[in-house]
């Protein structure tokens, strides 16, 4: 053992005492010499204990704070919409705030998957079910998320002080080959990508792209989007011919190199743990809460599906016997505008008439409340009674609010 | 091709339009990106369905 005294005087004078164990560990101890104090020890593993307050005046840096991650619903855990999604010929949102922008004959199956690296659970699968092989100029396939200007301007793209940013995820594929995660800002005029290589069949791979940030072009700052992430799978013409790791103004997707994933029917590609932060480096993935994800999804869509053949969804008043009943609710989150309203498989009920839903009419809900006229198929309702929205003995039926990028 | 249908108000101004191939209710909100789907389309040229 090696023990060293640093004081500053005699006994009961304060100081520091260092002692370095057998161990190979250290023991910082402050103090008078009788009745020093252990303040710090590190031990030959390099974990350190602190045993009283850390105060920091500089930045304070580690790979697991909170907040770290940009892009909401990540891991793949939230699936308000299903989990099951085919056939897909145009853009169309599937797992929570995950898009996939299609174009072209190419046609596909996107799952939530539980085949998934270790430490997760979910991940989202493209199955290709519809090659691709002859490709037009503008097709296209690319699992998007848009960006909230709320969410990501303190990056500060289009200023002088933009930073820049890395985006990190695992990725699986039984197509080797370059593929490219692209950025492109909502007003199309400024667009980057950047190139990953799966290296190995079916095996699960982290990658980490980092982007500089973009000191011109313009980028949205409030409740509108900012810039999309694009994971791209397929491009025709007119989406490749980018440089790589470069600012350009256009609205590209990809280099030339990128594979086409859509060849054939046989082609499957999974991605899950997927993160955007601001830092030229990547940090392991900040897995949240299932209810702070399912909250920060449901600021751009809210669905209750039913849980009983009659579960009660919103409660409202009988405008008219045989045309309309005014419904309201709250919604659990302050969604990000205005939603769109999508009832589906309802009824109303008075006390003593069921009418099935068959249309909506004015829809009046605000960033915090659900409301809309409802249209039923029949009358016998009582002006003026209280009136339920319930699922029709299905317990299919849902209600939604939708106010996506 | 998308199509719409114009809700009739229970009173006051139009405030939403219907989506027909979902049925979906979209509120004139400017940020709503189906309302400003619709915008587009209306500004491709077409019409809307009347409201009944």
């Amino acid at each position: 053992m090696t023990t060293s005294v640093i004081r500053a005087g005699g006994t009961g004078v304060a100081g520091v005492q260092t002692t370095g164990g057998d161990d190979g560990a250290l023991s910082l101890k402050v103090g008078p010499l009788d009745t020093t104090v252990e303040a710090l020890s590190i031990t030959s593993a390099g974990a350190a204990t602190l045993a009283s307050t850390l105060a920091v005046t500089g930045d304070l840096t580690a790979n697991n704070f909170a907040g770290r991650n940009l892009i909401i619903n990540g891991g793949m855990t939230i699936a308000q919409r299903g989990t099951s999604f085919a056939a897909i010929s145009s853009n169309t949102y599937t797992l929570d705030r995950w898009q996939l922008q299609a174009a072209g004959a190419g046609r596909c199956t996107i799952t939530q998957s539980t085949t998934a690296p270790n430490n997760f659970v979910y991940s989202t699968k493209v199955d290709v079910t519809t090659a691709d092989t002859s490709l037009g100029a503008t097709d296209l396939q690319s699992f998007t998320q848009r960006m909230e200007g709320n969410v990501v301007s303190q990056i500060g793209l289009g200023t002088s002080s933009a930073k820049s940013f890395t985006v990190s995820f695992w990725v699986r594929s039984n197509k080797t080959g370059i593929y490219c995660v692209s950025i492109r800002n909502a007003s199309g005029g400024r667009s980057i990508a950047s190139e990953y290589t799966i290296s190995s069949a079916d095996t699960w791979e982290h990658k980490e792209v980092t982007f500089s940030g973009d000191t011109t072009g313009s980028y949205n700052t409030g409740s509108t989007e900012a810039f999309n992430v694009n994971f791209v799978l397929l491009v025709g013409t007119n989406h490749d011919g980018k440089t790589a790791n470069t600012w350009e103004a256009n609205t590209t997707f990809a280099t030339d190199n990128q594979v086409n994933l859509f060849d054939n029917t046989s082609n499957e590609w999974y991605i899950t743990g997927v993160q955007l932060e601001i830092s030229s480096t990547t940090t392991e993935f900040e897995h949240q809460s299932f209810g702070k994800q399912l909250a920060l999804c449901q600021r751009y869509y809210f669905r209750e599906t039913a849980g009983a053949a009659f579960s009660g969804f919103a409660i409202g008043v009988v405008e008219s016997a045989t045309s309309s009943s005014g419904m309201m609710r709250g919604l659990p989150v302050t969604m990000r505008a205005g939603p769109s309203i999508i009832v589906s498989n309802c009824r109303l009920a008075d006390g003593s008439a069921f009418p099935a839903v068959t249309s909506l009419g004015t829809n009046w809900s605000s960033q915090t409340t659900w409301g809309v006229a409802v249209g039923a198929s029949a009358g016998g309702m009582t002006v003026g009674r209280a009136v339920m929205l319930q699922a029709n003995n299905n317990t299919a039926a849902y209600i939604a609010a939708d106010a996506e990028l | 091709m998308e199509n719409y249908k114009l809700v009739n108000p229970s009173y006051g101004d139009p405030t939403s339009v219907n989506r027909l191939s979902d049925g979906a209710s979209i509120p004139f909100d400017p940020d709503n990106t189906d309302y400003q789907a619709y915008l587009e389309w209306v500004e491709e040229g077409n019409t809307p369905e009347a409201a009944d």
